[in-house]
């Protein structure tokens, strides 16, 4: 004022000056809060959204390991270097497998609302039953942002305020129940308590025969491996590790595992070793009326990070009208 | 010239102004600065407060039991969680509200058994159009049972080898009540109900009045019903997968 009215004095002019330039200073450190705090609720707005979404992933995850080791009776557990998988073995094809599974085709994963996606996971014909029966299993570790991944476009504009009122859909996609390997690994793989007293036939007395066919998934460097073993005896207690073999992982390849158990001689159950298992004939894969007990020992010396068993579902969680969304593969255990 | 007597007058009113100025930059500040921060963080911390009470209550099976008790109780359009079952109150906070909702606790009974032969039932209204599933108590009452269901769409039939429940879909559904014809043979039908809609949920209190003013943090989870089965004899050992959604506030102010 003094500059516009009166003479210039210097003292004044400086001070004028100073508080002009003061006040500049304080209106720029206003904008750059401002701007700073519309980020942070935009940065809020997108953790309240993720948040939403991550709890809801957790609890289906939750709720689809409940279920599935319910049915499948598989008891799972870890240290820090092994993955051990231990579930009873059902007998028949045409009782305790089928029943499994009939529950496992009526175990709705999403209550109600996602049938379509649903009948493609659980709808089994026969040729799609085979690696399920034969629970086709890959070993897979942590990845690295948990085990999911979340895309968040950071030039959307979300509003916090209407947060609460989001609805978040969910789809599933899945055709097969799988694990994921990505690193090596030794599988050691073993029955035990195949004590029969008073064995089934077809072969009361006669040797055992177990196939374990390997078979790595399309994503990586294909491996295809069959092992027969043999035990002498089901009226004993099989102990021994019937199959052990290395695993060079490589990240996100599957590692198909599947076995069969027969008795010697081997009786009609198809192209058994070459082709399909041929579900229908319903033949008696596992000659035992006591708890056979299928043991999966999955292990590596150099991992820090347990290995953790996936299923293959994918799980895509989205909030309409923003860029939010996260793929998840359950985890069994 | 300025009396040497009047620089005193004009430099104070000089700083005053400009000092004005620096008040209003300051107020504009804070009041942005306020606005920025408000009642967010604690409202997040509202809904993980009730989602860590409802992964608790499914840890303990408290879930669970609400439910089977439920459907142990006569079929009906009333399902009000009792407080015996499910009490909020051990887990909340002071002054903390909440109410919770699962789905699938109510059914459409069939009014005039026995329900054979052809005939319709109408849908509890439906909030907002949905593709859902209908799941359906029967008895098998003859030799060749059959069922067929239809809404607005395709029907679908099955064919049922035993008395029980089954789920059948998808339908798509319109909002408010719509009918649902069925078609039977040798079956006689209790009840159904169209799972995963608010419409067929039961709450804890179905007259809780939610306020308006405050913040009111929601959510949703699901869990599994597990319940003991026997196997061999094709008991199924789990219920099913159901979707448990929340509201919570504050009493008062936050």
């Amino acid at each position: 004022m003094r500059l516009l009215f009166f003479p210039l004095r210097k003292h004044g002019a400086f001070l004028t000056l100073g508080i002009t330039f003061v006040s500049l200073l304080l209106l720029v450190f206003v904008s750059i809060l401002l701007k700073h705090a519309e980020t942070s609720e935009q940065r809020l707005a997108e953790f309240a959204s993720f948040d939403r979404i991550a709890t809801l992933d957790t609890s289906i995850q939750r709720a689809y390991r409940e279920g599935f080791l319910t049915i499948f009776a598989m008891n799972i557990s870890s240290n820090t270097s092994s993955l051990y998988i231990i579930q009873p073995l059902a007998r028949t094809l045409t009782t305790e497998i089928d029943q499994r599974f009939t529950h496992f085709q009526t175990f709705s994963i999403i209550s109600s609302q996602y049938l379509a996606t649903r009948n493609t996971l659980f709808n089994f014909s026969s040729s799609t039953l085979y690696p399920l029966l034969n629970h086709t299993f890959l070993f897979g570790k942590p990845f690295n942002f948990s085990y999911g991944y979340l895309a968040i476009d950071s030039a959307a504009d979300v509003d916090l305020s209407t947060l609460p009122a989001y609805p978040v859909s969910l789809s599933q996609e899945s055709n097969a129940v799988l694990l994921v390997i990505n690193q090596s690994l030794d599988l050691r793989i073993r029955l035990t308590h195949a004590f029969h007293p008073a064995p089934l036939s077809p072969n009361p007395d006669g040797e055992g025969l177990v196939s374990w066919d390997l078979n790595q998934g399309t994503d990586g460097p294909q491996i295809t491996l069959t092992v027969e073993s043999s035990f002498p005896n089901f009226n004993s207690t099989i102990t021994d590790s019937v199959f052990t073999q290395t695993i060079t992982g490589e990240a996100a390849h599957r590692i198909f595992f599947n076995y069969t158990i027969a008795a010697r001689p081997i009786i009609e159950i198809g192209n058994f070793f070459g082709g399909p298992f041929d579900m229908q004939t319903g033949i008696l894969i596992a000659p035992f009326d006591n708890d056979v007990l299928l043991e999966i020992e999955a292990s590596s010396p150099g991992l820090t990070i347990p290995p953790q068993l996936y299923s293959y579902d994918n799980f895509n969680f989205s909030i309409p009208d923003t860029p939010i969304s996260k793929t998840s593969n359950p985890r069994i255990f | 010239m300025i009396p040497s007597s009047h620089r005193g007058l004009i430099f104070a009113l000089d700083a005053a102004i400009a000092v004005s100025v620096i008040v209003i930059v300051l107020l504009n500040t804070s009041y942005y600065f306020s606005t920025s921060q408000q009642d967010s963080l604690p409202h997040l911390q509202l809904v993980k407060t009730a989602g860590d009470i409802i992964t608790i209550m499914d840890a303990t099976g408290e879930l669970d039991t609400a439910f089977l008790n439920n459907a142990l109780q006569p079929a009906g359009p009333f399902a009000e969680i009792p407080v015996t079952d499910i009490n909020l109150s051990l887990y909340l906070p002071r002054n903390y509200r909440m109410w919770l909702e699962m789905a699938d606790m109510k059914e459409t009974v069939c009014a005039l058994p026995p329900c054979t032969g052809d005939f319709a039932l109408t849908t509890l209204p439906l909030e907002k159009p949905q593709n859902a599933l209908i799941q359906v108590n029967l008895s098998v009452i003859g030799s060749s049972p059959t069922l067929t269901i239809n809404t607005t769409g395709p029907p679908l039939t099955i064919t049922p080898l035993q008395s029980g429940i089954y789920t059948l879909g998808q339908f798509t559904f319109p909002v408010g009540p719509s009918s649902v014809n069925f078609q039977t043979n040798d079956i006689d039908v209790g009840w159904f109900k169209i799972l995963g809609t608010a419409a067929y949920a039961g709450s804890t209190n179905e007259t809780l009045v939610i306020p308006q003013s405050n913040f009111v943090g929601t959510g949703e989870q699901y869990f599994t019903v597990t319940k003991t089965a026997n196997l061999s004899s094709g008991e199924s050992p789990i219920e099913g997968i159901h979707r448990v959604r929340f509201k919570i506030w504050i009493e008062g102010e936050l």
